[in-house]
């Protein structure tokens, strides 16, 4: 009976992914600052890492990179990579370190949307010989970095309500 | 039984009915029907009087009044009505947006009839893309393949990077990645547009390596060389807004503007064919061979 609870979460998150990869595809859904909108994808891979431990955690962080691969125009694979380790490395640190709570998740999930941006400008701006690298920086991925987390409030609960509901009580 | 019939009551009866034969038959003669006139005379004016009186009292008191379950009845009926009406508009507005594209369509292939073409439509943009790339709702099913051309019928935008089945990604003029042969038509200088994001920003790009001794002005129009089959040739790119020196050297650049919003595209074109595709221009390999 618990392992059916399990699938129905799984099933919910994978749902909660593809509505929100729509939703941040479609042009003119999301409010842009600056032309820059968030990536909630990776908000919603580092959630669910932080509620279901790193297993889990990793897999759902592999299939929301292969999402981010397949809408962007960039090298297919460096999104499943990066989101697939900080999966697991969220989930670790979950599960064997902290005490999910608000605070706790914002202070965990900020780093990885650090890290995510600092890779997608290293590896498809900076080492591919672009110029106007400090503009670039300022002016899409600063405010790529603070658009993203002032939404990981949201995404917590969100999230939070799938994990607390949609569970065998004990 | 004697009596009866010598009674006052028959008699009168008799009369009357005497009375009333004789004008029947009175009537009948010709000019001895002054009978009706007398009546009309008499009656005229009080049909009148009444007739009046019975108007004005309709004009004064109110029409039979409906009642609440007609008065739903109509509201249902305008609501039923109302919903048809929308369900119409909804189609109306489908078909003059195709209408539209189907007139943007007949337009370009009039005005570039050695292009083969497929319409597509704007249906994805990745959120962390620098320089306004995007994905089409068309793809290798529908005939196209990587590096084709996508424009409008105001200019070249961009080319496809990858295409799957029934989807194609496409980066833009806009890309540093984007690097096509162009030249001023006016003045015959060449170069090559490389983008920048400071410039992307604004939707602009750049034409990189012009010589010092260009005669380029602001608002010529540079269009592609076609050199290397990639492209066809003479297709606008846009126009030249304004001519700086780069920041990391010496040399020129033109910054060029294309004639479409390129962040704001909806439908666009994808040239699937075109004159001396594949093609490198024999002029340029001999002198390589050279």
């Amino acid at each position: 009976m618990g392992a059916c609870y399990r699938y129905i979460r799984y099933l919910a998150y994978m749902i909660e992914i593809i509505v929100f990869y729509v939703l941040e595809q479609i042009p003119n859904t999301l409010p842009n600052i600056n032309g820059v909108k968030p990536l909630i994808l990776i908000l919603i891979g580092i959630m669910i890492a932080l509620f279901e431990g790193e297993k889990v955690g990793t897999v759902f962080g592999l299939i929301v990179g292969l999402f981010l691969d397949c809408g962007s125009t960039g090298t297919i694979g460096f999104y499943s990579i990066i989101m697939a380790c900080a999966g697991f490395l969220v989930g670790v640190i979950a599960q064997r370190m902290i005490k999910i709570n608000l605070v706790t998740a914002l202070l965990v999930s900020t780093p990885f949307i650090f890290v995510v941006y600092i890779m997608h400008f290293l590896v498809n701006y900076l080492f591919c010989g672009y110029k106007d690298v400090l503009y670039a920086m300022c002016s899409h991925y600063l405010i790529g970095i603070l658009y993203t987390f002032l939404l990981s409030p949201f995404i917590y609960f969100f999230n939070k309500a799938f994990a607390v509901n949609i569970k065998r009580e004990e | 039984m004697k009596e009866f019939f010598t009674s006052n009551g028959f008699k009168l009866f008799i009369a009357c009915f005497l009375i009333g034969t004789g004008v029947c038959i009175l009537s009948f003669v010709p000019g001895a029907n002054f009978i009706p006139s007398v009546i009309d005379f008499v009656v005229n004016p009080m049909q009148k009087l009444t007739n009046d009186m019975t108007d004005a009292a309709v004009e004064v008191l109110p029409s039979k009044e409906k009642t609440s379950d007609d008065y739903e009845e109509e509201i249902k009926n305008l609501k039923s009505e109302i919903r048809r009406m929308r369900t119409i508009m909804v189609d109306y507005y489908d078909v003059k947006k195709e209408n539209t594209q189907y007139l943007k369509f007949y337009k370009f292939k009039k005005e570039n009839k050695t292009l083969d073409f497929k319409m597509a439509s704007v249906i994805a943009k990745d959120p962390n893309e620098l320089f306004y790339g995007f994905t089409l709702d068309k793809g290798r099913d529908d005939g196209i393949s990587v590096n084709d051309p996508v424009v409008t019928e105001n200019g070249l935008i961009g080319r496809v990077v990858f295409a799957n089945s029934h989807s194609c990604k496409v980066k833009t003029i806009l890309s540093p990645d984007y690097k096509i042969g162009i030249i001023d038509k006016a003045t015959g200088d060449s170069g090559v547009i490389i983008g920048k994001k400071s410039l992307a920003d604004q939707n602009e790009t750049a034409m990189m390596y012009i010589t010092a001794q260009n005669k380029m002005q602001v608002d010529d129009i540079v269009v592609t060389t076609g050199l290397g089959g990639i492209c066809p040739r003479d297709l606008p790119v846009g126009k030249v807004k304004e001519i700086k020196n780069d920041d990391y050297d010496s040399s020129f650049y033109a910054v060029i503007e294309p004639f479409d919003d390129i962040k704001s595209i909806i439908d666009v074109f994808v040239v699937t064919g075109f004159q001396g595709k594949g093609n490198i221009i024999t002029e340029v390999l001999t002198q390589e061979k050279k």
